[in-house]
């Protein structure tokens, strides 16, 4: 489903991705682990064409990312779910808006249609009463499941994760871990771990 | 010797001239992106409240203060050779050619460009404008466009109010300060006035609204680092508008009235 072939990344003169290969099918998992700055996001950034690598190619359902269309990309950019390091909720926006905004963006839905499925993806991960806060009213871990609940609102067929458990406490850490193992009965996650 | 100095000179002009470059491709996106469907007319007006209704008090004061101190100079330096009587003139054509334009746009850039750089900065850090293109929505047709267009179009409007109250600032000054007549300052204001004189001031205020908007994006769009890296993006947008706003308005007057 997902193929990285040979790809080189290299910012000035720091090298950080040197002929990365691998290839994930259907309902697999991968986790990528390293140490700070190896490089795992810049990876993860080149799956969804955030970043164009220098040299390779990441093909999705084979098609070539970087030769595709913007509107081709978009199209496959809508398959995909992405948790950021930061969360990176729109802070000028609700949080239901956060979740609903690639519904509100891709979609021809009610503004109260959108609400309703927002509030039940929050409630997905454990969040119930918080649609019409602003993120900047939020702990960290909440912001994380905002961040997550905005991943999965679009029903992707791929998920993304950028350290989904970095600077929470154990307790935290380990319900963001459980709400993606179980509850969202996840079909292609990549982890990203530290 | 010459090779050392033909390297400076490559040296210091390479990177205005890259900026130079990314911001004209810039707008050439924005222009793309104006029009391709869809268009999100609620982030449009948003915009246009943002940058021009909530812009409306800073720059009528602003323009009141300048048509008073325009009246209050003119009077007593023209008294002086017994030509107070063209107050009216000299205030309504500098407020409608130069004065209305340029510190609408100054005060423009200073109030809702760096907020549009810091913004747009803040965004950049935060991942949030990879967050924008992650769900398949274009960030420059998202934050970029609409920001433009609010400049294209609130600050030629407000410049028009700003004539009319440096006008009515320079009328205070004239006629109730000075005792001046009422009837000789309205009727030197609109002797002299041409439609030219208005129009020339909102072409002007077109294009700065255009090169404001697109170089405080450009900045904050571009924005590298943490919270160092968004107040670089702010200072330097405001300091690069501003004097693109000055520069400019030698070449456009040059133009508009040869």
């Amino acid at each position: 489903m997902i193929e990285v072939r040979d790809i080189h990344k290299a910012f000035d003169d720091n090298y950080v991705l040197r002929g990365v290969s691998f290839k994930v099918e259907k309902g697999e998992s991968l986790v990528i682990i390293g140490g700070s700055g190896s490089g795992k996001s810049v990876l993860l950034k080149h799956l969804i064409a955030l970043l164009k690598p220098d040299s390779g190619s990441v093909f999705v359902k084979s098609a070539e990312l970087f030769r595709l269309s913007e509107d081709e990309l978009n199209e496959v950019r809508k398959k995909f779910g992405m948790l950021f390091q930061s969360a990176a909720l729109f802070d000028s926006m609700k949080v239901w808006e956060n979740v609903g905004f690639g519904l509100s963006q891709h979609t021809n839905m009610r503004e109260e249609d959108i609400k309703e499925i927002a509030v039940n993806k929050l409630k997905m991960v454990g969040l119930v009463g918080v649609e019409d806060e602003m993120p900047s009213d939020l702990s960290g871990g909440m912001r994380k499941r905002v961040g997550l609940a905005r991943a999965i609102a679009m029903e992707p067929e791929i998920l993304l994760y950028d350290e989904p458990t970095t600077g929470l406490d154990p307790i935290m850490a380990d319900a963001i871990n459980d709400l993606i193992i179980k509850k969202l009965q996840i079909r292609l996650p990549c982890f990203i771990m530290e | 010797m010459l090779v050392r100095f033909i390297e400076f000179i490559g040296a210091v002009t390479e990177r205005p001239a890259q900026g130079l470059g990314r911001i004209i491709l810039l707008f050439f996106s924005v222009l793309k992106y104006m029009v391709k469907p869809p268009f999100d007319f609620k982030n449009v007006v948003r915009q246009m409240l943002e940058v021009g209704v909530n812009s409306v008090p800073v720059i009528l004061i602003t323009a009141l203060f300048t048509g008073m101190v325009l009246a209050l100079q003119t009077y007593t330096g023209f008294k002086r050779f017994g030509a107070e009587g063209m107050v009216g003139s000299v205030v309504a054509l500098s407020m409608t050619r130069e004065l209305g334009p340029v510190l609408s746009a100054l005060m423009l850039t200073g109030r809702a460009g760096s907020a549009m750089a810091a913004e747009l900065a803040t965004m950049r850090v935060t991942e949030q404008i990879d967050a924008l293109a992650a769900l398949a929505t274009n960030p420059i047709k998202y934050l970029i466009v609409p920001r433009v267009l609010s400049g294209i179009f609130m600050l030629p409007a407000l410049v028009i109010f700003a004539n009319i109250l440096g006008i009515l600032g320079g009328y205070y000054v004239a006629v109730v300060l000075f005792g001046m007549s009422a009837n000789s300052y309205m009727r030197t204001t609109w002797e002299y006035l041409q439609m030219q004189d208005i129009y020339s001031g909102l072409i002007k205020a077109f294009f700065f609204g255009a090169m404001f908007t697109l170089i405080c994006c450009y900045k904050g769009f571009n924005a590298v680092g943490g919270a160092e890296g968004v107040g670089k993006a702010t200072t330097s947008a405001v300091v690069y508008s501003s004097m693109t706003v000055l520069i400019s308005e030698y070449f456009l007057s040059a133009w508009l009235f040869q």
